[in-house]
């Protein structure tokens, strides 16, 4: 289960619509990940105009979202579902 | 004698009286001995032994039937080591993508933050992490990290993500903070000062 060849579009599809990610336009690609009003984790979006992500910038992304890789899959291939993301955020004791 | 000449090169138990054969009676079976006159047996001797080719026949056939089995054996060998040449196949093509995504990790220095505005008050250690396709530059610590296709400029824009990162935290009230932003702003808020602050 490794992370090479993450498509850019899907991940960033699983960022913006599952975790609710907002990036901001402009050289700072990262958006924080709210919840109960607080920031919990900052998450950096892959760069636009590559297809494929990086495979160091796809695992930093992972730490960034306090994913596990088999997670982080999951995340971008549908399974996990945002309520799911969630739950495991507060499963961390991140909040 | 010709009897014992012919019999050297057979078998008792296939020689039989070839005078009464050609009577038409039914040959004599005599073990050791064949009573035969010396011209049939010279012709006998020209051509190849019918012993010979029983003989011949029963060694190819257990032969036939040793190969057999021997090939069965060697087939179910073969299956064995081409499912362990699968299985071993799909060991090192894992490995390789666990290679593949692991890269090369170092240390480098950083000695300063490049910004006029803020500066580092002690040189850190980051982490660099070296890839086929790209190069990433991080500080573990507050999670910052930089991905370019060069070290360089890795650096240049991890320097750039700490201060993003400072003045956000900074910036943001303490109870907006969860856990680990909260343990980021202390950490940064020790590496980082304002330039020309007292």
């Amino acid at each position: 289960m490794g992370l090479l060849n993450v498509n850019s579009g899907d991940l960033t599809r699983a960022l913006e619509q599952k975790v609710g990610l907002s990036f901001r336009t402009g050289r700072e690609r990262s958006a924080w990940y709210v919840l109960d009003g607080k920031r919990v984790t900052r998450v950096t979006a892959p760069k636009k105009h590559k297809k494929t992500v990086g495979t160091g910038l796809a695992d930093q992304i992972r730490k960034n979202l306090k994913l596990t890789k088999p997670e982080f899959r999951d995340l971008i291939n549908c399974p996990i579902s945002g309520s799911d993301y969630e739950r495991i955020i507060r499963d961390k004791g991140l909040v | 004698m010709a009897a014992e000449r012919f019999r050297l090169g057979y078998r008792e138990d296939f020689l039989f009286d070839m005078r009464a054969a050609k009577r038409g009676s039914f040959p004599e079976v005599t073990p050791g001995y064949v009573h035969a006159p010396w011209h049939d047996l010279a012709s006998m001797e020209r051509h190849e032994p019918l012993t010979q080719q029983i003989l011949e026949a029963a060694i190819l056939g257990a032969g036939l039937t040793d190969l057999l089995s021997l090939m069965e054996s060697l087939e179910g060998a073969i299956g064995s080591a081409m499912k362990q040449m699968t299985a071993l196949s799909k060991r090192v093509e894992a490995l390789e993508e666990r290679l593949a995504e692991q890269g090369v990790v170092r240390s480098a220095m950083l000695c300063d933050l490049g910004h006029e505005e803020y500066s580092l008050r002690w040189p850190i250690a980051v982490v660099i992490e070296e890839y086929d396709e790209e190069t990433v530059a991080r500080l573990p610590e507050v999670e910052a990290f930089a991905s370019a296709a060069t070290e360089a400029e890795a650096l240049a824009l991890l320097k750039e993500d700490m201060i993003d990162l400072y003045e956000d935290l900074t910036s943001t009230p303490e109870d907006q903070l969860g856990t680990l932003p909260r343990q980021w702003r202390a950490v940064l808020s020790r590496l980082i000062e304002k330039n020309g602050a007292a």
